[in-house]
């Protein structure tokens, strides 16, 4: 049986690294995700899931529920992402350049394909409030539940649904229109 | 199962898997400094050793009070014994209706027994 989160929560506290390990296994993509409704791009967002996982690592000891240790989390990060944003660069205006990951792999064409795509992607998540790009990203990239969700957000699983079903259909109009922009 | 869902397959760091095991490494890599650390600062050694230096500090500030403080309350019961003094001879002079010279003052101020 998986163990709670105040489990490992409290074996982290005695030092134990192998828990801290379950802990980024779990939510280290989450924190990903939630990093990426923020920042607008795909290495800003890393860099700042890895500092917020490592500085709640850091300041275990403030968890004051560790049976919510994901939901402290995920506000840690947004904290961190609002932070970048308003240090380094407005949501609006990040240069093109910078929305392509690094890395070699696929051949250059190919790249070149899924950078165009992911442009779109995070170009039509820019028209979304905050809240319901976390929301999109939670369910539809990383697979969380409504009430998963709900309870890391804060939100009532309702809320939730409701955030779900408008930013699909608003994701839907402007990925169409950034495909056939005469339509 | 949700059919509705967005396809966002564009942003998953999977589609990279080194790339991702390669951050998802360095971050425990980093916790691991962090938890180290917190094992040498829960060290009892350390903890003593932390305890020592605000306590041999206000150790140091308790003496360079206290002293200066005994110096004056030595100073004080000095007084307050001349002060006694003066009182019992007033007294003495006021009953033998004798009134005391200015020498006889001086020495009871200065703690010379008076005759």
């Amino acid at each position: 049986m998986a163990e709670t989160e105040a489990e490992l929560v409290a074996r982290v506290r005695r030092g134990d690294r192998e828990a801290a390990g379950h802990l980024a296994e779990r939510y280290l993509r989450g924190c990903r995700a939630v990093a990426l409704s923020i920042v607008s791009d795909l290495s800003g967002a890393e860099d700042v899931c890895q500092d917020a996982f490592v500085y709640a690592i850091e300041r275990i000891d403030d968890c004051r529920h560790p049976e919510r240790f994901s939901a402290w989390l995920m506000q840690i990060v947004r904290n961190r992402a609002r932070n970048y944003v308003r240090d380094r660069k407005d949501w609006r205006n990040v240069p093109i350049e910078s929305i392509t990951d690094s890395g070699g792999g696929p051949s250059p064409a190919r790249e070149a394909e899924r950078a165009d795509l992911r442009e779109q992607l995070l170009a039509a998540l820019a028209e979304l409030p905050e809240e319901r790009r976390e929301v999109v990203l939670l369910h539809d990239l990383e697979g969380w539940t409504h009430r998963e969700i709900a309870e890391r957000m804060d939100l009532p699983p309702g809320t939730v649904r409701s955030h779900l079903h408008h930013a699909r259909k608003r994701l839907r109009e402007l990925l169409t229109k950034l495909k056939d922009p005469e339509e | 199962m949700d059919d509705d869902r967005l396809n966002l397959s564009a942003l998953d760091p999977m589609r990279e898997p080194e790339h991702w095991q390669s951050a998802f490494d360095s971050t425990l890599a980093r916790v691991d400094a962090v938890l180290r650390e917190r094992e040498r600062r829960q060290d009892p050694l350390v903890l003593i050793a932390g305890w020592m230096r605000p306590l041999l500090a206000a150790a140091a500030v308790t003496v360079a009070i206290l002293i200066p403080m005994e110096i004056a309350l030595e100073k004080n019961e000095i007084n307050a014994e001349r002060v006694q003094l003066l009182v019992t001879f007033s007294m003495d002079w006021a009953h033998g209706e004798q009134q005391p010279t200015g020498t006889d003052l001086l020495r009871v101020l200065s703690g010379v027994e008076v005759q």
